[in-house]
């Protein structure tokens, strides 16, 4: 059994906005193991976002409330100071974001803006110019020492994203947290930038936190899979059970709607209805109002988080219920 | 648009100030005979350089004039001065940045070459410029104020003619053999008159400054006409008497620059959040 | 690098073409305006003969174009003609005016700069917070006074109420007080607003996030990626605002009675003095062209983005 890298417990995140206080991010708890790649699915706005910026604690502290621990290696990140933070930025956890169009500084050629972060390390200038060129060459981009001198708006976004990706991992970080990494590139491209996250994760033993909305990319990459909807998550459970065993109504929608090649189904089945507004305050199952097994019960208490087999847990009275 | 500009605009503080302000001085403008009983140009020596007082709020000036009713008259010239030079303007960059970004190629380097030319000089040399040559007068500042500032519409309206031209009914109307003139007057046009009301009433206030800074120089407005540029170049002779001369028109010309410049930007949240001018 | 050197010929070829029309321009308007210089010197007593002799001694009887060339060449060389009321070479009045303007709009400059970016900075950065709001109620306000009613009433605050400095003229460095806070104040609240929006652009753009994931300190990242990309435009409007500043200095001038050549240039056009018109305005558009142009190719060394997007025009 592998050792847990991060833990979060118990995680709620609010923002003060205009319209009042709004929860991102609900009491959440799951762990990422070492060496595993951890997905968090959900619709956009289901908080999976935020969840990530938090665990680099780079939610803006002025204008949100934050509860809960989230303990990497045993230390609770939300109580580190900025100094603190800085070291573990990085060095410890990475992270590569959704859209590599403006994720690198335009000003500043794709080398140096790796160089940066290498340099960081108290590495020598030509001992760190020379890593530059080999992660370049690790995240296969071709000719790198004409390619370092590039600015961003020179790259495609599928080389720009091999350059993030390069540029995180660049410090051997145990944890590369992944925003939506392939959500604004072309289908070929996106399972080549898939393909280089697993090959450098093994090769580097880092674990992976992926954000995504997309089951296909789970499918392919992920070992454990967290499904978030409106700032909960409903079902945790490893690839295999969640694709082969959904229990949570939702994900079980989720699985209905996917485009699949093997079954003719017809046209993609939608869910009905809409987001509950988080501003509100929401008593009972979020997933409520659009679920097609809704009980009374679902409309009072929360549903805790149940163990229903080994590793796979549910928050759902449907399923506690027949059980 | 009407409906979307009183539904949003009066939940919209900036909008609701800059209404306030602007209609108070255009009614006070446009009552001037009523609010007071003088008039701008009798000259009584003998009441010369009188303090604000209840019977000359403002006080008078060096002839005696009541300067309460000087700056009331002012606001007229203010606001006609500043809304002929500003329909001018528009009139012309909107035309021309039409014609740049519908047609591009070498009428749009044509006009793109005269939009520089006028930037090629600081604002206010080329309107003394405009000036000198055509003599000082009012109707010379309108024309000096339109020329130099009808280029920023031109580069606001080319850049949204040019993204809106491509767009698939467009492709249509031009399909069904729409002319030139249609699609740019049916179709594009329509889509820029947000952007253009914003920047017309952004371009108000610095007509206006533009206007007393010239009667101010003397190349603008003549006296006795009562401009508020004009008043405060005839009040600084006595600034250390009479330094209320000096004040109150200066008063009237930040009120109405501030009026305008926050309906203006009340507007471009409502109307076109993303413009910048 | 070549990028950047193709980019700055272009731009200096443009630069000169803008010149040329510009002074075209010039040229036609003097030809237009009233007073044909041989009337201007001479009484109908001078014969025609002699009429005709100074005609071509200054090439009145060649083609415009020619007569252009000559009039180019001698703006050119500093021969701006003499002065129609009193006589003066006009080079001369400039010689002594000019740097009374550098000073002040030159200072004006750079004060405006050491305070308003990083006032605007600190606006950003605090964002919302009471220090930004009083910060930007003051730039809205300073944008709404003219400035010659603020020179009036600094005037009437310093001089008249506590007659504190000198009303008007160059008496020393005291002398220099009220004009270029005149200067600097609307400018300043301008630059300050600029900061301030660039800054809080910036701080939205995803490259940040990129830099702090990576592990820089919030320092590093404020000064190498916020505050460095934000500049730009800064930077860019520090060369575009020299020029306004000089032709701010004919209204600052004409209030303070400071013997510069904005009140030179004020007092010509009063008095009709059209040579001194046009020297004037000759050198305000050649340091319009060239501040503009400078603009152009520094913001082009700094943003690279700006360089393709050259390239790209051109093909």
């Amino acid at each position: 059994m592998e050792k847990d890298l991060i833990k979060v417990n118990n995680l709620s995140i609010k923002f003060n906005t205009k319209l009042g206080y709004v929860s991102a991010v609900d009491d959440i708890s799951f762990n990422i193991k070492e060496k595993e790649i951890f997905a968090l699915v959900g619709e956009s706005g289901s908080g999976k976002s935020t969840t990530a910026y938090a665990l680099m604690n780079l939610i803006n502290a002025r204008n949100s409330i934050k509860k809960g621990e989230i303990l990497f290696k045993g230390k609770d990140i939300l109580k580190l100071n900025e100094r603190e933070m800085t070291k573990i930025r990085g060095k410890e956890i990475a992270m590569i974001f959704q859209n590599p169009l403006d994720s690198l500084n335009p000003i500043y050629t794709a080398g140096s803006q790796v160089y940066e972060a290498i340099a960081l390390d108290k590495v020598e200038k030509r001992e760190a110019w020379n890593r530059v060129i080999n992660i370049f060459k690790e995240v296969r981009l071709s000719d790198p020492e004409q390619r370092i001198k590039s600015y961003p708006h020179e790259l495609s976004g599928g080389m720009r994203q091999r350059v993030m990706i390069g540029m995180m991992l660049s410090r051997r970080p145990e944890l590369l947290i992944a925003d939506e990494p392939t959500t604004a590139l072309d289908v070929t491209i996106q399972s080549q930038i898939l393909d280089i996250i697993k090959e450098l994760k093994s090769k580097f033993n880092t674990s992976v936190l992926v954000i995504t909305h997309d089951f296909g990319i789970v499918a392919e990459i992920a070992d454990r899979v967290g499904v978030m909807y409106a700032g909960k998550i409903l079902e945790i459970g490893d690839v295999y059970q969640i694709f082969e065993n959904p229990l949570h109504p939702y994900t079980q929608l989720l699985m209905k709607s996917l485009p699949r090649i093997t079954k003719k189904e017809g046209r993609l089945q939608t869910i009905e209805g809409s987001v509950p507004n988080l501003t509100d305050d929401i008593k009972g199952c979020r997933f409520n109002n659009r679920c097609p097994y809704s009980l009374d019960a679902c409309k009072g208490e929360d549903s805790e988080m149940l163990e229903i087999e080994k590793g796979h847990y549910v928050a759902c009275h449907l399923v506690v219920k027949e059980k | 648009m009407i409906s979307q500009i009183l539904r949003e605009g009066f939940k919209n503080k900036t909008f609701l100030a800059g209404t306030i302000i602007i209609l108070t001085m255009t009614i006070i403008a446009a009552l001037a005979g009523v609010i007071t009983n003088y008039s701008y140009d009798e000259i009584n020596i003998s009441n010369a350089l009188v303090k604000p007082n209840l019977q000359h709020l403002f006080g008078t000036d060096q002839l005696g004039r009541d300067l309460f009713t000087r700056v009331v008259y002012g606001a007229r010239i203010a606001l006609r001065v500043g809304f002929i030079a500003v329909v001018i303007e528009t009139f012309i960059g909107v035309t021309l940045g039409l014609l740049a970004g519908y047609y591009g190629g070498r009428i749009e380097k044509v006009i793109l070459f005269i939009t520089d030319l006028t930037w090629s000089m600081p604002p206010i040399i080329l309107a003394l410029a405009i000036v000198t040559m055509l003599g000082p007068s009012i109707n010379n500042v309108i024309i000096a104020i339109a020329i130099v500032s009808w280029a920023q519409f031109t580069r606001v309206v080319r850049a949204k003619t040019q993204s809106i031209k491509n767009l698939p009914y467009i492709e249509a109307a031009r399909a069904f053999g729409e002319n030139d003139f249609d699609i740019i007057l049916r179709y594009i046009l329509p889509n820029i008159v947000p952007s253009i009301i914003v920047i017309s009433t952004l371009a108000l206030p610095s007509a206006i400054m533009a206007t007393t800074a010239l009667g101010f120089l003397g190349l603008g407005a003549q006296p006795p006409t009562p401009d508020w540029g004009v008043i405060l170049s005839e009040g600084i002779t006595y600034i250390n008497k009479a330094s209320w001369i000096s004040i109150f028109p200066g008063i009237a010309i930040v009120s109405i620059v501030v009026g305008f410049n926050l309906l203006g930007e009340g507007l471009r949240d409502v109307l076109d959040p993303r413009l910048k001018v | 690098m070549n990028d950047l050197l193709e980019y700055t010929i272009r731009r200096l070829i443009q630069g000169i073409f803008v010149v040329i029309v510009v002074t075209a321009i010039l040229f036609i308007i003097m030809q237009m305006m009233p007073g044909d210089p041989i009337q201007l010197i001479s009484s109908p007593r001078v014969s025609q003969e002699k009429i005709d002799e100074l005609k071509e001694l200054w090439g009145l009887d060649k083609p415009i174009l020619v007569q252009y060339f000559y009039w180019i060449s001698n703006l050119l060389r500093g021969d701006f003609g003499r002065s129609i009321t009193t006589g003066q070479k006009v080079i001369d009045l400039l010689k002594s005016r000019l740097p009374y303007t550098l000073m002040l709009s030159g200072s004006a400059l750079l004060i405006n700069y050491i305070i308003a970016i990083p006032l605007g900075l600190l606006a950003a950065y605090k964002k919302d917070t009471i220090l930004d709001k009083v910060l930007v109620i003051i730039t809205v306000i300073f944008r709404a006074i003219p400035d010659f009613w603020l020179g009036i009433l600094l005037i009437i605050i310093f001089s008249v109420s506590l007659k504190l400095l000198p009303v008007s003229g160059y008496s020393g460095l005291e002398s220099l007080v009220l004009p270029l806070l005149t200067m600097t104040l609307p400018y300043l609240a301008s630059i300050l607003r600029l900061t301030r929006s660039e800054v809080l652009e910036v701080i939205r753009e995803k490259h940040v996030s990129t830099a702090y994931a990576k592990g820089l300190k919030m320092k590093v990242v404020l000064i190498k990626h916020i505050l460095r990309n934000a500049l730009i435009p800064v930077t860019v409007m520090f060369f575009l605002s020299f020029p306004w500043l000089i032709g701010g200095s004919v209204i600052v001038e004409s209030i303070f009675a400071w013997p510069g050549m904005g009140r030179l240039l004020w007092k010509a056009i009063s008095t009709q003095d059209f040579p001194i018109v046009q020297g004037i305005i000759f050198i305000i558009a050649l340091l319009t062209v060239t501040c503009n142009t400078a603009g152009d190719i520094l913001t082009a060394f700094l943003d690279p983005r700006i360089r393709a997007e050259m390239k790209g025009e051109r093909t």
